[in-house]
């Protein structure tokens, strides 16, 4: 047996102590009576009394020595861990968006689940290790403790995300991990119902949800057109059993910017869709777009809400250095989400590449422009850039091969165009450069991106559109519009679902890229219709073995059960000389 | 009947007579080790059992009655010659100065046999005693009730509320035969010390009913009115 503070035994140095004590305690004071006539009764009860011979003289000093030492070892903590078979308990704590349902009570099945994770983690102790683990994210957030204090403070951290999750997996997971333990194990599985697929045989199910009715917004994008205005889809579902009325309103930036009602009948679903015009889009500063179910209020109001980002602020102005060029004028000017400004290159200055978020040469350079990467602004190059081989150039260049898959060629279709002259470039050695056309070996288009400062940006065309029959078809103006929009990095990005991408909770979150918005999993949490509350399984540690494990508090109530001992005996006597 | 009345007048007439007896009283004084021990600060009880005695003697002394004192504890310790006459209350006096060593304990079995032997039969006994005997007085009275002696008891008490005693954890020690008791004085079991001491003398009054005997509780600490009161009340002194 082990003891976790064997220095407490330091403290029998004052059992010497106890017993100066007790000698010195005062004595009964000698009375002469005439007569225990009077005391019949009760000497003759005293004298019935079981005897324990020099015992009784000395029943006082050795219950206080007992007492003494029964503290001392409570003092020590014994650790039994060495004599009893130990125990592992895995906790699953599921905190997948259904848990943030609410029962009649307002209160939700993740606060009981969290109570009742908290009586199991208050068993942790030397010969019962518990681990806590969560859904989402599938991982331990606690290993393996035999301390229940630091699951009470990861619990006490915890909160349920609006992601979905797999507890199958979670289950898998800890059996695995119970299975390279020794002794028994168990896996207690908190949740809002129990799962339909089967169960691992050590495992226990606790479900605490409720069952109750919900709308939810199971789907929602924005798309910019090229009108300049913005088309917001929804798709909204009703998880209950009645029609239900629904009113949802639309904010940017937190302004209700359009709202609508309809009934969604039960388990049926109905799109939405809200425009937004210019004007909204100009007057908002962040583009933070959230559709929410206003009413009614249901069980389930994290799925209520979702999230898009869309353009938002001044139109971004491009600065066009050209001798002329009344097509690429033309493709410009077709893109009203751009404001596009002209400039001669004999008015040329060196801020207005910082000045503007794009700067388009058309076959046209600065004298003061060197080649390199350490440049600033965002540039397309077209026929010329300082990257060219001076006096090297192609003759009918063919495209041979492009990619589809890069924003600036997205719907650009370049086969078939026919080139009459490309220059030849020299592309620095460092990383960042990208062919997305090119003839044979000779790049045709080419971008750039900065891999420390990925809003540094340059696109190559080594020939100039009017040396070819781009301009006449359609892909010249979305190369154009592609290529100035990458530029501007004006993308918008997608929204994401809480859970698929590394954010497990809903609303608008900064990346280095940018803003984005992420969503709850709505079509696959939302339907808490079928929650409900019980436990199944079988374990084999349901019932927690406290006698042993707590040894510290049975010794502690020893002691005191001595003590009252001690009391008991000095007032019905059996102590003859106790007096205090 | 008188005879040569109802000869002279032929009518009955009863003739009534007043013997002037000589009676003998002995006075039977418990000096054992619980008469002279006080309980804690209270007076002794054998000092008050001698002023009653000296009053009971004077009153027998003056009534011309033969008086015999004795003392007595485990056994008779003495007994005196009797004597008569007022003249003689000194000589009871000193009887009653000079106790005899006594035994430490209190045997009634022991000594009234003896005491009744001494003294004439018809005798007038009063026993002053606290009454305190392990083995109980009942049968040694009842010998001298069938002695045809008439019994007075004059019992001697502490007073009830033990207020002699301290408070707090005692060993008591009986003074007659040494033996110990651990007692915790508290209210609560002085409450119920008073309760015991209270059915042992209800016991002994009781007793004195069913004999027809005259009984007089007086506290040791007592006045001499109420002391004198008490022995009245009982016809002690009328006897």
């Amino acid at each position: 047996m082990n003891f976790w503070l064997p220095t407490a035994f330091a403290f029998l140095a004052l059992i010497p102590l106890i017993i100066l004590l007790h000698m010195l305690r005062p004595r009964r004071i000698r009375v002469v009576v005439p007569s225990l006539l009077p005391w019949t009764a009760q000497a003759a009860e005293a004298r019935n009394r079981p005897g324990f011979g020099w015992l009784r003289q000395w029943l006082s000093l050795i219950l206080s020595i007992l007492i003494f030492l029964l503290l001392l070892l409570a003092l020590a903590q014994p650790d039994f861990a060495g004599w009893f078979r130990p125990r592992s308990t895995v906790i699953i704590m599921d905190l997948r968006a259904r848990m943030q349902a609410t029962d009649g009570n307002g209160s939700r099945a993740f606060d009981r689940a969290r109570d009742l994770a908290r009586s199991y983690a208050s068993r942790a102790r030397s010969t019962h290790s518990v681990a806590l683990m969560t859904v989402p994210p599938t991982a331990a957030l606690v290993p393996f403790t035999t301390e229940a204090r630091p699951l009470m403070e990861a619990l006490d951290r915890l909160e349920p995300t609006d992601a979905s999750g797999n507890l199958s997996q979670a289950l898998a997971l800890a059996e695995s991990v119970l299975g390279s333990r020794r002794g028994n194990g168990e896996t207690i599985l908190i949740t809002d119902r129990i799962p339909p697929d089967a169960l691992p045989e050590n495992a226990v199910v606790y479900a605490v949800g409720a069952a109750a009715g919900n709308s939810a917004i199971t789907a929602m994008d924005a798309r910019r057109s090229a009108t300049g205005t913005t088309q917001v889809f929804l798709l909204a579902r009703n998880f209950s059993d009645v029609p239900t009325p629904v009113e949802i309103g639309l904010r940017l930036d937190g302004r209700l910017v359009d709202a609508a009602s309809a009934t969604l009948e039960s388990g049926g679903e109905r799109n939405f869709s809200f425009v937004l015009t210019d004007s909204d889009l100009r007057q908002a500063n962040r583009g933070e777009l959230t559709a929410r179910i206003e009413k009614p209020v249901d069980a389930l109001p994290s799925d209520n809400s979702a999230h898009a980002v869309v353009a938002a602020g001044p139109v971004p102005k491009v600065l066009l250095v050209t001798r002329g060029n009344p097509s690429l004028e033309k493709a410009l000017a077709a893109d009203t989400t751009l404001k596009l400004e002209l400039l001669g290159p004999e008015s040329w200055q060196a801020g207005f590449l910082n000045a503007f978020p794009a700067v388009i040469f058309d076959d046209w350079l600065p004298a003061d422009l060197q080649p390199g990467t350490d440049f600033p602004g965002n540039a397309l190059y077209l026929g010329k850039s300082p990257w060219d081989v001076p006096g090297a150039t192609i003759e009918n260049p063919v495209v041979t091969d492009q990619t589809t898959e890069n924003p600036i060629l997205q719907n650009v279709q370049l086969a078939g165009v026919r080139i009459r002259q490309a220059v030849q470039l020299e592309l620095p050695k460092e990383s960042g450069w990208r062919t997305l056309a090119e003839s044979a070996d000779d790049p045709l288009v080419v971008s750039w991106q900065n891999p420390g400062d990925p809003t540094k940006r340059a696109i190559l065309l080594t020939f100039r559109p009017e040396n070819s029959d781009l301009p006449g078809r359609v892909a010249f103006p979305l190369l154009i519009s592609n290529a100035v929009h990458w530029l501007i990095d004006d993308a918008l990005p997608q929204p994401q679902t809480a859970g698929e991408s590394e954010f497990l909770q809903a609303g608008f979150h900064a990346t280095p890229t940018g803003q984005i918005a992420v969503n709850p999993a709505a079509e696959a949490e939302s339907d808490v219709r079928s929650a409900t509350s019980g436990i199944h399984g079988d374990a084999v540690l349901q019932t927690p073995h406290t006698l042993f494990a707590n040894l510290w508090q049975v010794l502690v109530i020893l002691a005191l059960a001595l003590i009252l001992t001690d009391w008991a005996a000095y007032h019905r006597r059996w102590i003859p000389n106790s007096g205090r | 009947l008188d005879w040569n009345a109802y000869g002279r007048l032929d009518r009955l007439y009863t003739r009534l007579f007043h013997d002037e007896e000589d009676m003998h009283v002995c006075i039977l004084l418990d000096v054992s080790e619980s008469m002279r021990v006080p309980l804690g600060t209270l007076p002794q009880k054998l000092r008050q059992a001698r002023r009653l005695a000296a009053v009971i003697a004077h009153a027998s002394l003056a009534g011309q009655h033969q008086l015999s004192i004795g003392m007595f504890s485990e056994g008779l310790d003495s007994f005196s010659e009797p004597v008569r006459g007022r003249a003689s209350f000194h000589r009871a006096l000193e009887l009653l100065d000079r106790i005899p060593k006594p035994g430490r304990g209190t045997s009634f079995a022991a000594a009234i046999p003896g005491a009744a032997a001494a003294s004439p039969r018809r005798s007038l006994v009063v026993v002053i005693s606290d009454f305190l005997d392990p083995a109980g007085t009942d049968l040694p009275l009842r010998a001298l009730l069938h002695r045809r002696c008439d019994v007075v008891l004059v019992q001697i008490t502490d007073p009830l509320n033990m207020a002699g005693l301290p408070l707090g954890n005692l060993t008591l020690v009986d003074a007659e035969t040494g033996a110990e008791f651990s007692f915790d004085a508290n209210p609560r079991a002085l409450t119920e010390q008073m309760e015991n001491a209270e059915r042992r003398m209800e016991s002994l009054r009781q007793w004195a009913i069913r004999q027809g005997v005259p009984l007089a509780r007086i506290e040791s600490g007592a006045t001499d009115p109420d002391a004198l009161q008490a022995l009245l009340r009982a016809g002690i002194l009328v006897q």
